[in-house]
């Protein structure tokens, strides 16, 4: 950051400059602090320097001593004697450290006989000072007279010490002030500066858990309310999505979805109980938090009355649409320790329930319907083991032609038998293998399964098996199921591939793979043929050899209503574009001669068998074919039912 | 006073039997220059006496600071207190120091060796005169230990150190 930048960012954040300001502060504080207690000391250390009397006392002294031993010795020759010797020498050596200041004060006085004192040294050190001249009385004299006058600065600087020594005490408290008063300045910035920050914490942890747009707290406030749960007696979440929010997003405009979530917020904040939590989580997902006696039903008036309101007043585009809402509620039941986590995950559930069964509505996290959620994620999650390990497998259901009373050819239809759930409906693990991406897996060992098993059996009985679209989609389609037709050694002409007209419905790419399929002499077949579109140009663009009717046109033949006349006319055209017509869902006499009154070719249904495993085909074809054989030629009643027993009969047995 | 030591000092070095010619050769330097000896005493009595040539002959030391009674920055050089005494002596020993004009001081012998204090013999590379803190002046590393400028080490620079006595 340049200079010119950090200036301009502490002027436009007031904050950061007040932070810096206060840190610049407590700096130049704490460094002037520095520097006067640095002062303060080396002022104490001079305050205990050299003490100017005690020197002159010892002067003095040293002078009164050397007259005593210049008056011993009169008479004779002073420089002679040792003693007057050493005491010269103790007087120069005192001269280089006697002081002539007083702390930083002069003392010319102390000067002056400082200078005498060396002059009077000097004078005796040339001999120039004889004892037995009549000048040595003046010279003893001179040597008191100087004695007195290191005696008397003694005492002076004893006086001026005192001086110094106040106006350092002096000096050392006002230093000593200003340490204490810049001392106490840190202290108050210190705190000024901790409550700023501590404000600005608070502000700060406000905002973070506050939703911008609506003003509910947002996710990462749910987790200082569930710590706040406690020993609430009970907890229920209602977890709340907008239908088709994306819809009024990109229809109407963000500002439009924008209204819709605050005026979505505006109604829980006035719905909700004093003590209840209204969350926005995220995008158009809120959320209510109910805590105490009764949480759960107390939650689901407030919801209902939401939804009814929202329903009645959220018009994000009043003229035309109305929004709704999903909501799923969930509680912890009364008793058992709160795991708040579980209680969100089950209003999950129930809000996908809500979805799932079409939207607009409030459901309740009931056991059965947690029990069913459990059921379905273990499915997924037992889905993909179970293919490979022999829980999946391959039953047959005969197709007969109602022409001849024989067997022509097995649908091939997937079991799965779940070690611990037992049986599971294909139309339940179907729709989950294609939501978790196992379809073309399960497709795939559908269709080597078939191949394999249909190898077995005689010739001229054929094997149909479902592909979903997915596997339409595969480019590796063509290739994996000439692969696996060489592999088992199963002619082509063997094989029918059964396709939904959903599957046509997703384009060119399927029907090309379909004609390469039929390239290689594999069959196809419309399946459901009824339920869909039904539309004629898949009739037009495209041959198949088979159209089955779906079993609801079967089962309505028998009422009085156009089904006669629809599976007549499918009847028709499949004689005319060369196709088989294949009656699903034949489970009486009745629906076989009706069939057959309509023009069906072929029938399927537990009138002649259950699908059945592969061990049991070759049983049934063996004595099917059998009794088929001694009651040759064998007409199926079409009017006659006991015919239709019979031939029943023939068929079971 | 100064030939009564060094009568005494003889008489203890003859007792000892040891180490008797270089005491002799000093004691002939130290009447040419003048200075007294050192004197070392342990309990009263005389354990050696040197001149600023023994001293000179010992372990030398040297410090460079400044003093209250020097501006400039001075080179001393001399024995440790431990050269003198044996790096073996009690620390917790007494020592009274006195100078020729009869000022005392005292200290242990930790509080010398642990304050890096020298007798210093020579100022500036020149044996210390008489006229000059001569024969010993004890100094302690004031520039190099700041810590040290005080009363309680000015007032143990003892010059013209004439005696050490132990108790």
């Amino acid at each position: 950051m340049t200079a010119n930048g950090f200036a301009r960012r502490l002027t436009r954040d007031k904050f950061v400059g007040l932070i810096f300001l206060t840190a610049l502060i407590i700096t130049i504080q704490a460094v002037a602090n520095y520097v006067l207690v640095r002062r303060y000391q080396s002022e104490i250390m001079k305050a205990a320097s050299y003490d100017t009397t005690f020197d002159f006392t010892r002067s003095e002294v040293e002078i009164l001593r050397l007259r005593d031993l210049v008056s011993e010795h009169e008479g004779s020759d002073v420089l002679s004697s040792p003693a007057i010797h050493m005491q010269i020498g103790v007087l120069k050596t005192r001269l280089k450290t006697l002081p002539s200041h007083i702390g930083p004060r002069p003392f010319p006085r102390a000067k002056a006989a400082i200078d005498k004192l060396e002059a009077t040294l000097s004078l005796i050190a040339q001999g120039s000072v004889e004892p037995n001249l009549p000048g040595s009385t003046n010279w003893r004299n001179t040597l008191e007279k100087l004695a007195r006058e290191h005696g008397r600065i003694a005492m002076l600087a004893n006086v001026i010490q005192g001086e110094v020594i106040e106006e350092r005490q002096q000096s050392l408290a006002r230093l000593m002030s200003y340490v204490s008063m810049f001392t106490l300045g840190l202290a108050v910035l210190g705190v000024a500066l901790s409550v700023v920050l501590f404000s600005q914490k608070r502000r700060l942890t406000r905002q973070a858990s506050t939703d911008g747009l609506t003003g509910l707290s947002n996710r990462a406030a749910l987790k200082a309310m569930i710590a706040s749960i406690g020993n609430a007696k009970e907890v229920a979440f209602a977890a709340i999505d907008i239908d088709r929010f994306k819809e009024i997003n990109d229809l109407n405009g963000h500002a439009a979805g924008d209204e819709v979530l605050r005026s979505l917020s505006a109604l829980l904040v006035s719905a909700k109980g004093k003590k209840d939590r209204a969350l926005r989580l995220g995008g158009d997902e809120f959320a209510i938090l109910s805590m105490g006696d009764d949480a759960q039903s107390r939650l689901i008036g407030i919801c209902e009355r939401v939804e009814r309101e929202f329903q009645q007043h959220c018009a994000y585009h009043p003229e035309t649409e109305r929004s709704s809402l999903s909501i799923g509620i969930a509680s912890s039941s009364t008793g058992c320790a709160i795991d708040i986590e579980t209680v969100m995950l089950n209003a999950d559930v129930a809000l996908y329930e809500a979805k799932r069964t079409g939207r607009g509505r409030v459901v309740v996290a009931s056991d059965a319907l947690l029990r069913r959620s459990a059921d379905r994620k273990r499915l997924v999650r037992d889905l993909a083991p179970a293919i490979g390990n022999g829980q999946m497998f391959c039953v047959y259901q005969p197709i007969v032609d109602l022409s001849t009373g024989r067997v022509q050819s097995f649908e091939s239809l997937l079991r799965w038998n779940h070690p611990d759930l037992g049986s599971v409906a294909p139309d339940i693990f179907i729709p989950l293998a294609e939501e978790e991406g196992e379809i073309l897996r399960l497709g795939g060992f559908v269709l080597e399964r078939a191949i394999e098993e249909a190898a077995c059996w005689p010739d001229e009985i054929s094997v149909s098996v479902n592909v979903s679209a997915m596997q339409l989609y595969d480019p590796l389609l063509v290739e994996t199921v000439g692969a696996l037709l060489r592999q088992y050694g199963l002619s082509p002409a063997r094989l029918t591939l059964e396709i939904t007209e959903s599957v046509l419905m997703r384009g060119n790419h399927s029907l090309k793979i379909i004609r390469a399929l039929q390239e290689m002499g594999i069959a196809i077949s419309l399946d459901d043929f009824g339920t869909g579109y039904a539309s004629m140009s898949y009739l037009r663009d495209q041959t198949f050899d088979t159209i089955k009717i779906d079993k609801s046109f079967v089962s309505a033949l028998a009422s009085p209503c156009n089904a006669q006349a629809i599976v007549r006319a499918i009847c028709g055209l499949g004689r005319n574009i060369g196709a088989d017509i294949v009656a699903e869902g034949i489970e009486t006499s009745e629906h076989l001669s009706l069939a057959i009154d309509a023009g069906c070719s072929h029938g399927q249904g537990f009138f002649f068998a259950k699908p059945m495993r592969q061990p049991d085909v070759e049983t049934f074809l063996a004595s099917a074919w059998f009794d088929f054989t001694k009651q040759e030629p064998h007409e199926p009643a079409r009017t006659d039912t006991d015919g239709a027993k019979r031939s029943r009969a023939a068929y079971a047995a | 006073m100064a030939r009564i030591n060094r009568r005494n000092a003889l008489l203890t070095l003859l007792a000892s039997g040891a180490c008797t010619i270089l005491p002799l050769r000093n004691l002939a330097q130290a009447q040419t220059t003048d200075l007294p000896p050192l004197t070392v005493r342990k309990d009263g009595d005389v354990v050696s006496e040197l001149t600023q040539s023994d001293l000179a002959a010992l372990p030398q030391h040297t410090i460079l600071t400044k003093t209250p009674w020097h501006d400039q920055p001075t080179r001393f050089t001399g024995p440790s207190i431990d050269d003198i005494l044996g790096a073996d002596v009690d620390p917790s020993t007494d020592l009274f120091l006195t100078a020729v004009n009869d000022y005392v001081a005292t200290g242990t012998v930790a509080f010398f060796r642990e304050n890096g204090a020298i007798l210093a013999i020579k100022e500036n590379d020149a044996f210390l005169t008489i006229d000059n803190k001569g024969p010993v002046f004890i100094v302690f590393p004031f520039t190099d230990r700041p810590e040290l400028s005080n009363q309680k080490h000015y007032s143990r620079c003892v010059w013209q150190l004439v005696e050490i006595e132990t108790a």
